[in-house]
């Protein structure tokens, strides 16, 4: 899911005043530290990612809204 | 003919399959949360600790108030936010693993967190009637689900009219990732 989608997605299901609080950069490295990705992912990740954008695959939001009703 | 559209179940097999397969994690998340939170939980809480992002400070809990946590594994947010509600207040963790609710059961009896409960329950399929919670947090799941706005809209129908939602999550930019990535299944776990 990317940002625009998922702000998308909170507003039309009715929350109100969404703010992004925190971007953080999630590279290949800190990735495959988790056990939820399997190794030929991560090892696929390193032969198709370049280098150059493997400092950032993903960004993790921190994402606060209020409830519009 | 299949009306699941999204293969729903098939990604929340994929989801569950991973989880499970999981024998002894290691803390993959800990790096997110600051050594005071850390001291605080048990070990076992950061061991299983998979999300990412730190999202309880940024809910801003306030003494008294009713917190769910989407999807919240072996229940490290759930005891952090026990703390900042207090005694009045009540957090409840909500998985769709029987596993993983069993081990935050653990978890929360072994943190003596008696303002907590674990349920075990779909998170787009909320258990809990309309306007219960004061706050919704959520870290690292709901891009787990297949349905994702349906896990919106279920938070929104469980918070309380002006409740707050706080959710740490993953997003990507297609572009970046190629296609062999974006549609290897362990990528949906993850």
């Amino acid at each position: 899911m990317t940002e625009r989608v998922f702000v998308k997605k909170l507003d039309r299901v009715g929350f109100d005043d969404i703010q992004i609080l925190e971007r953080l950069p999630f590279t290949l490295e800190r990735t495959a530290e988790y056990p939820l990705f399997t190794r030929d992912l991560i090892a696929l990740m390193r032969e198709l990612i370049p280098v150059d954008k493997q400092h950032q695959i993903a960004t993790s939001l921190i994402v606060t809204a209020v409830n519009r009703r | 003919m299949s009306r699941d559209l999204l293969y729903s179940d098939q990604v929340e097999e994929l989801v569950f399959c991973a989880y499970r397969d999981i024998a002894e994690p290691d803390g993959s998340a800990t790096w997110l949360y600051t050594d005071e939170q850390l001291a605080a939980v048990p070990q076992r809480a950061r061991q299983w600790a998979l999300g990412v992002g730190n999202p309880v400070p940024h809910a801003k809990l306030q003494a008294g108030e009713r917190v769910l946590d989407l999807g919240c594994g072996a229940g490290i947010d759930v005891l952090l936010a026990a703390r900042d509600v207090g005694p009045e207040g009540r957090v409840t963790g909500l998985d769709g693993l029987p596993e993983m609710v069993e081990r935050a059961r653990d978890v929360a009896a072994e943190a003596g967190a008696d303002t907590v409960d674990i349920v075990e329950g779909r998170i787009d399929d909320i258990p809990f009637p309309d306007d219960m919670f004061d706050v919704v947090i959520s870290n690292g799941a709901i891009n787990l689900a297949a349905r994702k706005s349906r896990v919106l809209a279920e938070g929104a129908r469980v918070l309380k009219p002006g409740g707050r939602l706080c959710v740490a999550d993953l997003t990507i930019v297609e572009e970046d990732l190629p296609v062999e990535v974006l549609t290897h299944p362990s990528a949906w776990a993850g």
